[in-house]
C-alpha cells in the first residue's frame, strides 16, 4: 500500500527535478555568454562581437597597479606605459615615450612623450599623468614601489616630457619603465576618487576600491579599459574605441581566476579562449587536440642558496661546501624534471635577459670537483637541512620532486641533506629573517637588465637574508661600483664580471628556469608571449 | 471607618485591568521563552569566547602575514614592509591588537584584508551571499533527495530498495568529496558538455543588480531570465557535489529515525483505524521522527555553509570557503579571523535555532 502512495510522489518530485536541470542546461546553452540585458556596454557596429576569455590561477583581489600581481595581464590590457617591449624581446622600444636620452652624469633620463595619446574617458595623457602616476607608486610603498626603488624623482618638465632621476648612475630607467606594474594612471580622475602622490600616499590614498571597479573605465589609456571587477572571480575588459594604437581585436576580454586543472580541461572544450598558468607537465595532455600551444623559457629562475653566516651554519657558510653543491648539482637531471623547454640560467637570472653570461658559463656537473672540495673543506659528513614551499608551485613545477633530486645529487657526492617542506608563510618569514641556512627560492626580476644582479651581490635585497650584507665582500662590491658606473659595451662586460664572481662565492646558485606554457583553443591567433606579462592580449585575434 | 465609608470602599470601582498583563504573564511563566533567553545567553558567551580563540590561535601561527602576502621582491624590500605592518597595526603590542579587534567587532568592524585591500565585512558580505545560495540548493537536494530514501529505506527495511540505499549512502559518505568533485568536473563538464566548469555567470555576463547578493534571487527581481538560468546553471553541478554527503548522512538518519518511531503503538493504531498509509507515515511517523532529522538537517546546514571550501576551489566558485582558503594560504589574519569568526556564529546561531525549532515541535523539550 505504502509504495502504491509514496512511489508516484518521489518520482514526480525527481522527475520535477530532472526538468528543472534540463531546462536549466537549455536555457544556458541557449543564452552562452550573453544573459539578457546583462552584458557589458559596448560600442556598437565595430570589428568583432566576440568575446576573448583568459584563464589564470594569479588570485584576482585588486586591480590595484600597485599590486603588482594582476598587472602583468592586466595592466599590460588596459594602460599604456612609457616603454614596452615587442615580441619575445625584452629590450625597451617607444611606447608612450617617443624617444630619451640619459643625462651626462647617467643619473636621470628625459622622456619625450606622444601627444595624441587620450585615456578611455577622452582626457588627453600628459607628463602631469606620468608624473602623477609613479610618484603615487613610489609613496603609496606597496609591491610596485620595489620596481621603483631606484628612482629618487620624476618630474613633469613640459606638457609632454618627462624627467626621471635616480639615485645611483646608470640606472636602466628605460627598461624599469616598461614594467605593466607602471601603467599611466589618468591623474585627474584618479584625483576625484581619492587618489593622491603625496608623501604620506600610503595612509592618505584612498583609490584603491574605484581601481577595482567598473567606474575606473577612464583609467586608462590602453586599447581595453575595465568594464566590471568581481573580487575572485573575473575582470572584465571592453574595447578602448580612443586608444591611439592598432584597434583591438575583441569586443570583450574576460580574464577569469581558474585553478590550473579546470584551466587545462576548460581550454579543451572551450572557443577563443586561453589558459595561461599552465606547465610543461600539462603538455602530453594537450598535444594533439587541435589546440595552440605555445613554450616559453619562464622568467622565474629557481635559485639555490647557502647561507653564508656561519652563527646559521658553519656548514653552509663553508666556501668549499658551496662549491661542491655547486659542482654536485646535476642540472640536466633537474631540467628534465622540469620538462618543456626549461633551460638552466648561466648565473643568478634568466639567460632571456640581454648581457648575461654566455650559457657555456653556466655552473657544471662534476662530482669529482665536488667530492674534492668536500675533502677541502674539513668538515667531516657534512649535512644541511634543506627548506623549500610545500604549498605552491612556479609555472606548474612543485618543488618538492626539485628538493628530492637535489637530496638526491648531494648524497651522491657525500653531503646528507634533510629535507624540510614549509608552506610559503612560514618559510618566508624563516628566509627573511636570515635564519635559513639553505633553501629553494624562486626569482623573477622586476628588470630585465643585467643590473637586476645586484640583488644577489652584498646587501642586495636577496643577499641580505642569506648572510651577505653590505661590505661582506669587497670585490664583489667594487666590481658592482664599477658595472654601474659603465655605460654600453663596457658596462656589459662589467656587469659580466659581476655574475662571474657571483658565480664563484655567491649564495645563490641558479640552476632552472621551467617552461611556461601558453594554451589556446584552435580558433585563436597572433598570440604573443613575453617574459614580462606571459600573452599579449594586444595583438591576440581570432583566427 | 464608619459603614458609609465600608460602602464608599465596596462602591469604589476596580483599577482598569491591564489587558496585556495575562499575556505577559504567561510569556514570562513560558518555559519556551526561558529556553529561548538561556540560550540567547549561551550564543553571546560563545561568540566572545570563539572571537578570542580565534584571535590567540591566528597570532600564534609563525609566520610573518605581511611578507607572505606581498611578494618577494616586496617583502625583501624593509621599506615596504614597514608601511603594511603599521597599516595593519601588526607592530601594536598584542593586547593591543586584541582590545582593538574587539571593539572593531564590537562595531561590526573586522578589520582590512591584507590580499584584498577590502574591509573583511565587505569581502564577507560580497562572498558569504554566493556559499548561501550553494549551500541552500546543496541543502535542500540533500533534504529533499536524503529524506525521502531514508522514509523509503525504512519502509523497506532489508528488502532490496533498502540494500540498494543502504549501499548509496555509505558510498556517498566514504567518497572524498574533492574526489567526487574532480570526477563531475570531468564527466559532466569535459566529457559531457552539461554543465561549466567555474564561476557563477557565464564569461562576460554581468551580475543583476544587487539586493540579496543571491544571483538566481536578485536575477529573478529584475527580470532577467537569461541571467538567472545563467546562474542555476553554474549552481547544478558544486551544489549536487556538496549534496553528496549530505545525501547519504541524511538517507541514513532518516532511517534510522524512522525505524525507531515506525513500531510504536501510536503508529499500530493510526493503521488500525484504517487511516491511509500516507496519511500515517507522515502525519505519525515522520511527525515523531521530524526533531532528529531538523537537527541534523540544521547542523548539515551549517557544515555545507561553512565547510564548502574544497567544492569552491575545484569549481572556481567565488565563495566564502575559497576566500578563507586563500587567506590561510597567504597568511591574511583580518580575513583568517573574519572568516573564523562568521564559521562560528553560524553553528551557535543555528544551534539556536535547532534548539528552539526542537522546544517547538516536541512540547516536552521546553520543559526539560
Amino acid at each position: 500500500m505504502l509504495e502504491r502512495t509514496t512511489r508516484p510522489r518521489a518520482l514526480r518530485a525527481g522527475a520535477a527535478l530532472a526538468v528543472l536541470l534540463a531546462a536549466a542546461a537549455l536555457a544556458a546553452c541557449g543564452s552562452n555568454g550573453s544573459g539578457d540585458g546583462g552584458t557589458a556596454s559596448t560600442a556598437a557596429g565595430q570589428a568583432t562581437s566576440k568575446t576573448l576569455v583568459v584563464d589564470t590561477s594569479a588570485p584576482m583581489t585588486t586591480m590595484e597597479p600597485s599590486n603588482g600581481i594582476l598587472s602583468r595581464l592586466l595592466g599590460r590590457a588596459s594602460f599604456d606605459t612609457l616603454t614596452t617591449f615587442k615580441g619575445s624581446d625584452v629590450t625597451p622600444v617607444p611606447s608612450l615615450a617617443t624617444r630619451w636620452e640619459a643625462s651626462a652624469d647617467g643619473r636621470s633620463v628625459t622622456f619625450e612623450l606622444r601627444d595624441d595619446v587620450k585615456f578611455a574617458d577622452g582626457t588627453p595623457l600628459t607628463s602631469a599623468d606620468v608624473a602623477f602616476t609613479l610618484r603615487r607608486l613610489i609613496n603609496l610603498r606597496g609591491q610596485a614601489s620595489a620596481i621603483l626603488v631606484d628612482i629618487s624623482d620624476v618630474r613633469a618638465a613640459g606638457p609632454h616630457t618627462v624627467v626621471l632621476s635616480s639615485k645611483l648612475p646608470n640606472v636602466p630607467i628605460a627598461a624599469i619603465v616598461a614594467h605593466p606594474a607602471l601603467g599611466i594612471i589618468n591623474s585627474k580622475l584618479a584625483k576625484q576618487h581619492g587618489a593622491t602622490d603625496a608623501a604620506d600616499a600610503a595612509k592618505t590614498d584612498r583609490a584603491g576600491p574605484w581601481l577595482d571597479s567598473g567606474d575606473a573605465r577612464g583609467a586608462g589609456s590602453g586599447p581595453y579599459a575595465i568594464d566590471a571587477f568581481e573580487i575572485n572571480t573575473q575582470v572584465v575588459l571592453a574595447r578602448n574605441d580612443r586608444y591611439w594604437g592598432p584597434p583591438p581585436a575583441y569586443q570583450k576580454v574576460v580574464v577569469r581566476e581558474m585553478p590550473n586543472a579546470s584551466q587545462s580541461l576548460s581550454v579543451q572544450q572551450g572557443s577563443n579562449e586561453v589558459a595561461i598558468s599552465l606547465g610543461a607537465q600539462d603538455l602530453p595532455t594537450l598535444e594533439g587536440k587541435g589546440l595552440r600551444l605555445v613554450q616559453l623559457v619562464s622568467p622565474n629562475t629557481f635559485n639555490l642558496f647557502l647561507n653564508v653566516n656561519p652563527s646559521v651554519s658553519a656548514t653552509s657558510a663553508n666556501e668549499h661546501i658551496r662549491r661542491a653543491v655547486r659542482a654536485a648539482l646535476d642540472y640536466d637531471a633537474i631540467l628534465a624534471l622540469a620538462g618543456g623547454k626549461a633551460e638552466q640560467p648561466s648565473g643568478n637570472l634568466p639567460n632571456l635577459i640581454p648581457g648575461t653570461l654566455p650559457p657555456d658559463e653556466a655552473p657544471k656537473h662534476d662530482l669529482g670537483m665536488a667530492r674534492s672540495e668536500i675533502a677541502a673543506s674539513g668538515i667531516a659528513n657534512p649535512s644541511l637541512t634543506l627548506y623549500y614551499v610545500s604549498d605552491s608551485t612556479v609555472n606548474g613545477l612543485a618543488f618538492a620532486p626539485v628538493a628530492q633530486k637535489i637530496q638526491a645529487n648531494l648524497a651522491e657526492a657525500g653531503i646528507r641533506v634533510q629535507l624540510a617542506a614549509e608552506p610559503a608563510a612560514t618559510f618566508l618569514a624563516r628566509w627573511f629573517a636570515g635564519r635559513m641556512p639553505f633553501g629553494i627560492i624562486t626569482n623573477n626580476p622586476t628588470v630585465y637588465d643585467p643590473s637586476a644582479v645586484t640583488t644577489f651581490a652584498p646587501g642586495g635585497q636577496l643577499a641580505t637574508p642569506a648572510g651577505w650584507p653590505a661590505g661582506a665582500d669587497g670585490e664583489v662590491t667594487s666590481a658592482v661600483d664599477e658595472a654601474q658606473a659603465a655605460t654600453g659595451e663596457a658596462a656589459d662586460a662589467a656587469w659580466q664580471k659581476v655574475q662571474r664572481l657571483l658565480n664563484e662565492r655567491g649564495p645563490y646558485i641558479g640552476f632552472a628556469n621551467a617552461t611556461q606554457v601558453i594554451v589556446a583553443s584552435g580558433d585563436v591567433s597572433d598570440m604573443e608571449s613575453n617574459p614580462a606579462w606571459a600573452v599579449d592580449l594586444r595583438t591576440i585575434r581570432p583566427s | 471607618m464608619t459603614p458609609t465609608d465600608a460602602n464608599s470602599l465596596l462602591d469604589r470601582p476596580a483599577p482598569a485591568a491591564d489587558p496585556l498583563a495575562p499575556r505577559l504573564r504567561a510569556l514570562r511563566r513560558s518555559p519556551l521563552v526561558a529556553l529561548i533567553c538561556r540560550r540567547f545567553a549561551a550564543l553571546v558567551f560563545l561568540v566572545l569566547a570563539i572571537a578570542t580563540i580565534a584571535f590567540v590561535l591566528t597570532h600564534l601561527v609563525p609566520g610573518d602575514p605581511v611578507q607572505a602576502n606581498i611578494g618577494i621582491e616586496a617583502a625583501a624590500n624593509p621599506d615596504v614592509v614597514a608601511t603594511y605592518r603599521e597599516r595593519y597595526g601588526f607592530n601594536d603590542p598584542l593586547p593591543t591588537q586584541y582590545v582593538h579587534y574587539l571593539q572593531g567587532l564590537l562595531h561590526g568592524d573586522l578589520g582590512e584584508s591584507i590580499q584584498t585591500h577590502n574591509a573583511v565585512s565587505h569581502d564577507l558580505a560580497t562572498f558569504i551571499p554566493a556559499t548561501v545560495e550553494l549551500a541552500v540548493l546543496a541543502v535542500l537536494i540533500g533534504a529533499l533527495v536524503g529524506v525521502s530514501a531514508g522514509v523509503v529505506a525504512a519502509l523497506h527495511r532489508n528488502r532490496p530498495a533498502d540494500q540498494v540505499l543502504r549501499v548509496i549512502s555509505l558510498l556517498g559518505i566514504s567518497m572524498p568529496i574533492f574526489w567526487i568533485g574532480l570526477v563531475a568536473l570531468y564527466v559532466f563538464f569535459y566529457k559531457l558538455g552539461w554543465f561549466p566548469s567555474s564561476g557563477r555567470l557565464d564569461p562576460g555576463v554581468v551580475p543583476p543588480p544587487h539586493v540579496t547578493g543571491l544571483y538566481t534571487v536578485d536575477a529573478l527581481l529584475a527580470g532577467r531570465w537569461g541571467t538567472f538560468w545563467s546562474a542555476l546553471h553554474h549552481l547544478i553541478l558544486p551544489a549536487l557535489v556538496l549534496a553528496s554527503s549530505s545525501v547519504a548522512l541524511l538517507t541514513r538518519f532518516t532511517r534510522s529515525a524512522v525505524l525507531e518511531v515506525i513500531e510504536k503503538d501510536y503508529v499500530r493504531a493510526a493503521r488500525a483505524k484504517g487511516l491511509r498509509e500516507r496519511r500515517v507515515v507522515i502525519g505519525h511517523v515522520l511527525r515523531a521522527a521530524l526533531p532528529s532529522v531538523v537537527t541534523v538537517v540544521g547542523l548539515v546546514f551549517a557544515n555545507v555553509l561553512t565547510g564548502a571550501i574544497i567544492v569552491e576551489y575545484i569549481f572556481g566558485f567565488p565563495g566564502m570557503g575559497k576566500y578563507a582558503f586563500q587567506s590561510a594560504t597567504t597568511l591574511d589574519l583580518p580575513a583568517i579571523m573574519g572568516t573564523s569568526m562568521f564559521v562560528a556564529v553560524v553553528y551557535v546561531t543555528i544551534n539556536f535555532v535547532v534548539d528552539v525549532l526542537y522546544g517547538v515541535i516536541d512540547p516536552r523539550m521546553r520543559v526539560s
